[in-house]
């Protein structure tokens, strides 16, 4: 199975890749030739064979393969493949994705509505990514890995760092505008807010310095009722909801294996 | 020690072996026509309102996924996508749908074809409404936060897992007055949302949306069972603290030792 | 409308105006003063590191990319630099493309500071696509098998640090430094498993949902943003260093005061409001 299975190269692996395809078109073809009251049901043996597998390589440890020798889950060796196949779909619905971004920004250009220019920059940027992408690696002349360098860490680190900065702009003003205290409960929220704020930068350790670091009035040091808070209501909140979480996905991944997930993409006629 | 393998040991198969059973149970007891009742869940109810605001001011609806790919995060944003998609097919209102997931972009459309034809109205479903932007973070949410700008949306929905750019996308809603209504279940999140937007779902409400907007009867037996299941993990909790207190308070009990030896056997501390 | 009443109404623009000065003055400044409270979790993350067995790697698996350079950066080398000056082999796996160009950035400078090697002392296993449970699970039982070669093409088996490592029994910690919810990854496929320990460096803002994993043991230390960064220089002796890390916190710490400023002037606006809008009813509340 490693010989089928291992990496290949050249010719080997263009016939494995046109192999797979022709199987693949093959698979779909006959997969359409089949009566549409037939389609749900093998979908449904499909969803639950594909899930059984991750179930079964959790759940049964390796003595309860008692009659492979010695002892060992056979299922956990197959693991990284399950894992590429993933992989693979996700990168054929990638191109999907970049034919969606060609049509609708060709359509934009095609029509020279308003912001068109926009989409036609587009075009130039990636063309201008994957020409350098590739030019890296195949030339050798440094001019394409000084462009590859420009593009990608001088635009896209830039771009994405400022982004990210927003945030703290944005933050601002949305703490400015909601945080009104109009009860009790937004009271005490506002003064756990405002405690935890202090706690956790140097200038709240000056606050507070002037009380003792031990004995009773140490308690009220801003750091340590910081802390009480994080690792008292904080934690049993994070508790409660991560088991909320935790079991609503639970229901939620048993409802989609054994095919009893219900709505428009659910039940609608294959 | 036992739980420290890559596997499953005896604590996980009760464990899960119980919510499993109770989550089939009640849905098998739904589907027998069992009433079963779900408290208000605000959020969600806003939904219907948030659609009715942008058809009278004439101007479309944004919907985002967030960063969630093809999992329970990203399937539960469908169903609620299909719920929002109908009522605005209804009255002819636009629904845009941004995407940072490619695999999730086919589903997207096919939920969307789907929910304009369930309504009788296929033609209203426009191809360019739902499209895939970028799989990078903040490449997404700027082309979101331009999405907004340009088309002066009325309603913007943020379901979905999302991350950091929570926060640009619901301030920048905020920006042009949209209404906007928010559930994920990224903790981290939820402040941000809770300060930005108009209403917001925590925690397991999110995934208890495709119950509550659907009255299904298996999705409600289902959300049944996850209480059930909820109150195993809450039985289980007060257990453990009992033990662990008593421990202190009278460790010569005959039990005592037993039940803090069965629990540090089968629930093991990290390290 | 009276000064008051305008409190809740402050342009936008002025407060981004306002808090982009009082973020940026302390890091143009660069004050050399190092937090002197360190948390308990950050402690435990120094501790964690400094107890590795010398014939064990350490794992740093770096999730962060541009976005989150500022928090993520500074926890990256605060924790280089320990483990160089421990002459604890590690390396550096990088989950996103343009991080794996930070992180190999920062190593080759901490290196050149501390007279360290790389392949030597450390080495860098390039970008990593994942899936992270697949790769993380399959490294714990063949690491040659998952990883081939270096960030450089060099072929692992032949680098000092990587070769004699076959599996988990040669790791002996991870730190993860991340912006996202990857940490569970590890925790579920790798450190309760195989019993490692595990130090996690999240943004700020993910902190709070890792102290039930504090408590349970699963992580054994945090440090919280860029914050903890700064506190742990000050575990490696750095107090009087001027680094970004430092000029951070005050930054942070003006940021904060600045916004419970603003919060304490909104509710002074609103309140006010609130009273006046009580008055012109004759003492009725309305709405």
């Amino acid at each position: 199975m490693a010989k089928i299975l291992g990496p290949h190269h050249g010719w080997i692996l263009a016939a494995y890749i046109v192999g797979a395809m022709v199987s693949g078109a093959i698979f779909l073809a006959l997969l359409t030739t089949v009566p549409p009251r037939y389609r749900k049901p093998i979908v449904m043996v499909l969803t639950f064979l594909a899930g059984l597998f991750y179930s079964l390589e959790f759940l049964l440890p390796p003595e309860a393969w008692f009659f492979v020798k010695p002892n060992r889950n056979p299922l956990t060796d197959w693991r990284p493949f399950v894992g590429t196949l993933t992989q693979i779909v996700w990168s054929f619905a990638l191109l999907l994705g970049v034919w969606n971004l060609f049509q609708i920004h060709g359509k934009a250009v095609v029509k020279r509505g308003p912001g068109w220019y926009n989409s036609a920059a587009f075009f130039v940027a990636f063309a201008a990514i994957v020409f350098a992408g590739f030019a890296k690696d195949m030339s050798r002349s440094t001019a394409p890995a000084q462009l590859y360098t420009i593009l990608f860490k001088g635009f896209l680190t830039s771009l994405d760092a400022t982004m990210f900065s927003l945030i703290a702009f944005y933050i601002v003003s949305a703490a400015y505008r909601a945080f009104r205290v109009r009860s009790l409960e937004a009271a005490l929220m506002m003064s756990a807010a405002g405690i935890i704020m202090l706690a956790l930068v140097p200038v709240g350790a000056v606050v507070t310095n002037w009380l003792p670091n031990t004995g009773f009035l140490s308690i009220f040091r801003l750091e340590k009722i910081g802390y009480w808070l994080l690792i008292g209501p904080n934690m049993a909140a994070q508790r409660a909801i991560a088991f909320g979480v935790a079991v609503g996905g639970l229901a939620m991944s048993l409802r989609i294996w054994l095919s009893l997930e219900r709505g428009s993409f659910f039940d609608r006629q294959l | 020690m036992i739980g420290t393998t890559p596997y499953a040991n005896p604590a996980v198969w009760i464990v899960e072996g119980l919510l499993v059973f109770f989550i089939l149970y009640k849905i098998l007891s739904a589907r027998r026509g069992r009433e079963l009742f779900i408290r208000r869940i605000p959020g969600l109810s806003a939904l219907d309102e948030a659609v009715g605001r942008a058809t009278e001011m004439g101007r479309p609806m944004l919907y985002a996924p967030g960063l969630s790919g093809l999992d329970i995060v990203g399937l539960q944003s469908m169903a609620i996508l299909s719920h929002v998609v109908r009522h605005a097919a209804k009255y002819g209102t636009r629904v845009i749908v941004p995407l940072a997931d490619p695999v999730l972009y086919t589903v997207a459309e096919e939920v969307a074809k789907d929910a304009y034809a369930a309504e009788g109205v296929p033609e209203q479903f426009n191809p360019e409404d739902v499209r895939f932007l970028s799989d990078r973070q903040f490449a997404w949410a700027s082309g979101v936060v331009g999405i907004l700008h340009r088309e002066q949306v009325a309603s913007a929905f943020y379901f979905g897992y999302y991350y950091a750019e929570s926060l640009i996308l619901a301030e920048n809603g905020q920006m042009i007055g949209a209404i906007q209504v928010a559930g994920t279940p990224a903790t981290t999140q939820i402040p941000f949302f809770l300060a930005s937007c108009d209403y917001t779902i925590i925690g397991d409400e999110y995934y208890a949306a495709s119950a509550y907007l659907s009255r299904e009867p298996t999705l409600l037996g289902s959300l049944v069972g996850q209480d059930y299941g909820k109150l195993v993990i809450v039985g289980l909790i007060v257990l453990g603290a009992v033990g662990v207190t008593l421990k202190v308070l009278a460790p010569d009990l005959p039990f005592v030792a037993w039940l803090n030896d069965l629990f540090l056997k089968f629930f093991p501390r990290g390290l | 409308m009276g000064i008051l009443a305008r409190l809740q109404n402050i342009d936008r623009r002025i407060l981004y105006l306002l808090i982009a000065l009082v973020i940026a003055a302390p890091l143009l400044q660069r004050p050399r003063r190092h937090p002197h409270i360190i948390f308990s979790e950050v402690r435990n993350a120094y501790k964690t590191l400094d107890t590795v067995p010398k014939d064990k790697i350490v794992i740093l698996s770096a999730v962060w990319g541009p976005g989150t350079r500022a928090e993520n950066e500074p926890q990256t080398e605060a924790l280089m630099r320990h483990l160089f000056m421990r002459g604890t082999k590690f390396v550096v796996l990088s989950w996103d493309p343009l991080g794996s160009d930070l992180t190999y950035d920062d190593g080759l400078r901490i290196q050149r500071e501390m007279g360290k090697q790389y392949g030597r002392d450390w080495v860098h296993l390039g970008y990593n696509p994942g899936p992270m449970y697949t790769v993380i699970s399959g490294m714990a039982k063949g690491f040659h098998q998952v990883f081939k070669r270096d960030k450089l093409g060099t072929p692992l088996t032949k680098l000092p640090v990587t070769m004699g490592v076959k599996d988990y029994r040669q790791i002996g910690a991870v730190a993860e430094i991340t912006p996202s919810g990857t940490v569970w990854t590890w925790i579920a496929y790798f450190n309760t498993p195989y019993n490692k320990p595990l130090v996690y460096c999240p943004t700020a803002v993910m902190a709070a949902e890792a102290y039930p994993f504090l408590d349970s043991g699963q992580i054994s230390g945090m440090l919280n943003g860029v914050i903890g960064a700064a506190q742990y220089e000050t575990l490696l002796g750095m107090e009087d260093k001027r680094t970004y890390a430092a000029a951070a916190s005050w930054a942070l710490s003006s940021a904060h005061i600045f916004i419970i400023l603003l919060i304490i002037l909104g509710n002074l606006g609103y309140a006010f409001m609130k009273r006046k809008g009580t008055r012109e009813q004759g003492g009725r509340r309305i709405g």
